[in-house]
């Protein structure tokens, strides 16, 4: 009897040592709020809506224009960030955070080329007027 | 800094700022001949260019405006140079607002047409250097009383937010001490 219990340890004991789990838990989301340029804004306001409105949470951001919350599971928060007259806001949904900026050459690129489509178009209405 | 970003303001404000604009608008705009536009276009470009140079100042970080500069050569022209030079940086790097495009016109147009009043009074670089820096303050002062306005609990920002445009009105002063000198020599009727 007492054999036969040591075996079924022993053959229990490999087993279990080879079962292995793997399970995730989301803590934090770490919210990061910039100027154009890639300037960070220190000491924004910041205040995390739920999705039916109501404020979850709120505080300032870091240094390095960093703010983090824990968040319920299921749930999409709406981050506002202000600072001194800057306002800015995303979406955060827990399956995916998707935030871009353009290259910022290229908007300087479209911005003249959009002034000079201005000027062009009202030198040529100034001249059909004559 | 000074462009004061959508959903900051309540509608009452920003819209009573479009109406201000659009009137001011209607009125400087009134005079305006064809050789003007590429002298116009020019300014505004560069306009729309100078909020991108940052400034880092403690915790916070402020950039050129430039509304000075742009109302010593532009004249009247300037507050049109403007509301186009804020309608562009509000589309392509969401810097200001749509909404508030009005109001921010409107902080630092008027800024630009007094340094343009004072420029006229004197006209050497020196007086174009302070007219410049004053334009800078001007613009901080409106905003500021705009975000009041807004009942926004600005007044424990207010000194960081003038403190931190120190350098930037001195820096603006000395770049308008420069580029109206040299045009004084090179081109003495461009300034109007």
């Amino acid at each position: 009897m007492r054999i036969l219990i040591f075996l079924i340890i022993l053959l229990l004991i490999p087993v279990n040592a080879h079962r292995m789990y793997v399970d995730y838990k989301i803590n934090e989301i770490e919210v990061y709020a910039w100027y154009g340029g890639g300037e960070s804004v220190v000491n924004g306001n910041v205040k995390v809506y739920r999705s039916d409105g109501s404020l979850y949470v709120e505080g300032k951001t870091d240094e390095n224009g960093t703010f983090r919350f824990k968040p319920e599971i299921g749930e999409t928060y709406r981050v506002v960030i202000e600072s001194m007259g800057h306002r800015a806001e995303c979406n955060v949904n827990l399956s995916k955070v998707v935030v871009r900026e353009e290259p910022m050459y290229l908007k300087v690129v479209s911005g003249l080329g959009y002034l000079m489509g201005l000027a062009g178009i009202s030198l040529y209405v100034a001249r059909r007027r004559r | 800094m000074v462009h004061i970003s959508d959903g900051v303001l309540s509608p009452e404000v920003w819209i009573s700022g479009y109406i201000l604009t659009s009137i001011i608008l209607f009125f400087t705009t009134r005079k305006m001949r064809v050789e003007d536009v590429p002298k116009v276009s020019i300014v505004t470009s560069a306009f729309f260019v100078a909020s991108l140079i940052h400034v880092p100042i403690g915790p916070t970080s402020a950039h050129l405006i430039l509304n000075g500069l742009v109302g010593v050569l532009l004249g009247c022209y300037s507050y049109p140079a403007i509301f186009v030079g804020l309608l562009l940086q509000a589309l392509l790097f969401q810097h200001g607002g749509i909404t508030t495009l009005g109001i921010n016109t409107l902080d630092m147009g008027i800024p630009a047409l007094i340094s343009y009043r004072i420029f006229k009074l004197k006209a050497n670089p020196i007086n174009a250097g302070f007219a410049c820096g004053l334009a800078v303050f001007l613009a901080v002062l409106l905003t500021s009383l705009v975000l009041i306005l807004s009942g926004k609990e600005f007044y424990e920002f207010a000194e960081i937010f003038f403190v931190a445009h120190i350098p930037i009105a001195i820096v603006e002063a000395i770049v308008s001490f420069f580029v109206v000198s040299m045009l004084m020599k090179v081109r003495g009727e461009m300034l109007v």
